[in-house]
């Protein structure tokens, strides 16, 4: 059994290719690191949101006071949840904080209600989109990656074809070593597109996805903040 | 400032940076880079050339393919082989005995030698053109050669009944009289200033040789007599005596006839 080279047929056939295809494999390749920091990014991120909201919510459903809520919203911000309830309790508060049109300034204090639970729910639901943008943040770069990177590798193979007919044509032969070269350099451009693009495919549907359940889960959380309001301030 | 916008700002300004990641994604990368560097190239699919691979055929012979199976001309149908026929004994005629070999004699250093032959092989050509050699192209206005001669005029063999005549009769070859003629002609002249006709008399050997030339019968001017008497010793030498001819000598009587 021969022993195992090191892939320098390979590298050489990077080193070798025309300026046009190391171009495009430069390009595919900042493409590639940028979609693999977005992907860390966003999984990350998405991944800290679903374990601080679900603490978010156990801090919520047992304390009997919203300013209990709001006490732990400093050390679990990374929640979506978290942004909806500090939006709700602001918009609350200020409801709150207002006095009454019809009261007097002699009457006893009566009980703290609200004047518009649909204010709150428009305040919730501000929150709930710009939690969502937030979460989105960057996947665009990821659904541009997974469009453009197969085209741009496909130019780059399209190029070194082009590159490859055009040293058969100048050395007057089709034998296969002047043939193979240029092809296998084309064919690195498609392959160097195909992957940067199927990370970012499998993964702008993953994090899609789990975006989706967290605004499911806030849209959830909204309810149930609008029923908590309308039972004890209304 | 609305509260619920104010809590909304505060919220975006903490979003995660990208920087760390990006760190990551550049590290992860290298290191693949590095891999696809050390890896080897059969990991990545790349076949190693062995030493003794095959790298090109070449065939004089017509493409490369395999020596049976499916790959033939007749696309791998049956075909019938043929039975040998057998051999049979050649046809051998039948033929006279051999002639015997001669035996091989001793060189005898006394045996008797043939004569060398002094004769002339040509005739002396005053010219000085090379004799040639068998059939002439005749001069003439005639675009084919008819072997017709003219007839009363100069030289003649008889044509006419003005020139010449053999002592012999029926005289086999033709032929031998004109090259006979032909070459008397050369060494003769028609026109000498006088006219006048003179039958001269000669003898021709066995092995071509002229002798015996004779005056038969004078033009009267000495000096025809003389010219037809040169020409004959000029010509000296006639081509041996046909095969046909079975005489020693041949006897001619040839008229030779001059004008002004």
């Amino acid at each position: 059994m021969p022993a195992a080279a090191p892939s320098s047929d390979f590298v050489r056939l990077i080193a070798e290719a025309s300026l046009v295809s190391q171009a495009v494999l430069v390009i595919l390749g900042i493409f590639s690191i940028v979609a693999w920091a977005v992907i860390g990014n966003r999984l990350t991120a998405l991944g800290r949101a679903r374990r601080q909201s679900a603490q978010f919510l156990q801090v919520f459903r047992t304390s009997a006071k919203f300013s209990d809520a709001h006490a732990v919203c400093p050390s679990l911000s990374a929640s979506p949840l978290v942004g909806m309830f500090q939006a709700g309790y602001a918009e609350l508060n200020a409801q709150l904080r207002t006095p009454a049109a019809h009261a007097t300034p002699d009457a006893a204090p009566a009980r703290a209600t609200i004047r518009s639970l649909n204010a709150i729910d428009r305040a919730l639901l501000r929150a709930s989109s710009a939690e969502v943008a937030k979460l989105e943040r960057q996947m665009t770069f990821l659904a541009t990656t997974a469009s453009i990177t197969p085209f741009i590798g496909l130019f780059g193979t399209v190029w070194g074809i082009m590159t490859a007919f055009s040293n058969i044509g100048a050395q007057k032969s089709t034998d296969l070593s002047v043939v193979a070269p240029g092809i296998a350099e084309a064919l690195i451009a498609t392959a160097m597109g195909l992957f940067a693009a199927i990370p970012a495919v499998y993964f702008f549907n993953h994090l899609t996805t789990g975006v989706k359940a967290q605004a499911t889960e806030m849209d959830d959380f909204a309810l149930e903040f609008l029923n908590i309001c309308e039972r004890n301030f209304s | 400032m609305d509260v619920v916008s104010a809590v909304l700002i505060g919220r975006g300004r903490d979003s995660q940076r990208l920087a760390p990641t990006l760190g990551w994604s550049l590290a992860l990368h290298a290191g693949l880079v590095a891999l696809v560097l050390v890896v080897p190239s059969a990991w990545l699919g790349q076949r190693v050339a062995e030493v003794d691979d095959v790298v090109m055929q070449i065939s004089l012979g017509g493409a490369v393919g395999p020596r049976d199976g499916g790959l033939n001309t007749l696309g791998g149908r049956p075909v019938q082989e043929a039975v040998p026929v057998e051999a049979k004994a050649p046809f051998e005629p039948v033929r006279p005995p051999a002639a015997k070999a001669p035996e091989m004699v001793e060189i005898r250093k006394d045996a008797p030698r043939r004569p060398p032959n002094t004769a002339a092989t040509s005739a002396r050509d005053p010219k000085g053109r090379t004799p040639t050699r068998g059939a002439e192209v005749q001069a003439g206005n005639t675009v084919a050669q008819t072997a017709g001669r003219g007839q009363g005029f100069g030289l003649s063999s008889g044509g006419g009944g003005t020139g010449g005549y053999l002592d012999v009769a029926n005289f086999c070859c033709p032929e031998y009289l004109a090259t006979m003629i032909d070459l008397v002609t050369r060494n003769w002249s028609s026109r000498q200033g006088a006219e006048g006709t003179t039958l001269m008399k000669f003898v021709v050997e066995r092995d071509g040789r002229i002798g015996s030339v004779e005056v038969e019968k004078s033009s009267r001017v000495q000096a025809l007599d003389y010219f037809s008497q040169r020409s004959l010793a000029l010509t000296r030498q006639l081509p041996p005596l046909p095969a046909g001819y079975t005489g020693e000598r041949l006897t001619v009587h040839l008229s030779f006839s001059y004008i002004r």
